[in-house]
């Protein structure tokens, strides 16, 4: 039979000279043997207060390591998480705040520059599909998503204002 | 609980211990820790747990061989100290392991946003490129014409 047991724990064992065989007979013979309901602070007379205060100490100790090899063999994962959540915050704080905006206020720009080209030419006699065909509908993308996205002070001009909640208005007449 | 404000945690790093345990001794364990409700019932834990176990009472009654007179108070702070230790490790074990869980959900959802939001940007660098092309042809043509 197999089990495993944080290093340091095994160390310690080690150190106070106690064998692993010998600890496993000696909680195994506790086990339901022992009193297992003491309050510290309500241990009995001299007579009653080492057995006592003894399944209260075996109890806790055993208790605490139990705790500590679940948490210790689990924190790199809660730090893993961490880590990895604080990079795709980022990511999907530049993606709104930098990379989005820019791109959805170049393209305004191009679709402007594009339109006044084609009012140009046709002021020429010139027909704009004859020299470049226009982009199909589908390859002109939608930038309502990007432009709501946008942090509050880069909004383009005419944008509403955010709709306050409800209870807040009815609150604030 | 960030990995800061976490208490002092031994290295994950673990070793296996090899007991010689018959099976049906292992039953009659698993059947007596039931019974009792304190010990631990699936098996990696009640082993882990037993051998603890063991070793604080044999750590408690060298205690009393050495020190026969203050061995009471002696292992009154013991249980003192240990349970304090391990009221706080559980409250931030369960700070860690709930932030854990709040992580592990942020990241499900923001990785989907960041896919979704990926696809869009794409989507208008590809138009960006295509308009600045028109818009090139566009230029050259009223130069030309």
């Amino acid at each position: 039979m197999e089990v495993e047991v944080l290093a340091r724990d095994l160390d310690e064992l080690a150190d106070a000279g106690i064998d692993a065989a010998e600890a496993l007979a000696r909680g195994a013979g506790a086990i339901g043997r022992r009193r297992v309901d003491g309050r510290l602070d309500a241990v009995g007379g001299p007579a009653d207060r080492w057995p006592a205060l003894l399944d209260l100490y075996a109890e806790a100790e055993a208790d605490l390591r139990l705790v500590r090899f679940d948490f210790a063999t689990r924190a790199p994962s809660f730090d893993e998480a961490a880590l990895r959540h604080r990079e795709l915050t980022r990511t999907v704080r530049s993606l709104r705040t930098t990379r989005s905006p820019a791109l959805a206020a170049e393209l305004l720009q191009l679709r402007a520059r594009e339109e006044t080209l084609e009012r140009e030419l046709r002021a020429r006699g010139l027909d704009p599909r004859d020299v470049a065909p226009p982009l199909p509908p589908e390859r002109t993308t939608d930038l309502t998503y990007a432009l709501l996205h946008l942090p509050r002070g880069m909004q383009p001009a005419g944008t509403p204002p955010p709709q306050q909640p409800r209870g807040l208005r009815r609150w604030r007449r | 609980m960030s990995s800061n404000s976490r208490p002092e945690l031994p290295s994950p790093e673990t070793s296996t211990l090899v007991l010689d345990l018959p099976a049906h001794e292992l039953d009659d364990l698993r059947e007596r820790a039931r019974a009792e409700g304190v010990a631990p019932e699936d098996d990696a834990h009640l082993l882990r747990y037993l051998v603890h176990l063991g070793a604080a009472y044999l750590r408690a009654e060298r205690l009393r061989a050495e020190l026969s007179e203050d061995a009471d108070e002696t292992l009154y702070g013991w249980a003192d100290a240990t349970r304090c230790t391990r009221s706080a490790l559980r409250f931030a074990y369960g700070e860690a392991a709930r932030t854990y869980g709040m992580d592990t959900r942020a990241i499900v959802a923001e990785a989907r946003f960041v896919a979704s939001f990926t696809r869009i940007v794409e989507a208008m660098e590809d138009e960006a490129a295509a308009r600045r092309e028109r818009i090139r042809a566009l230029e050259e043509a009223l130069v030309g014409g």
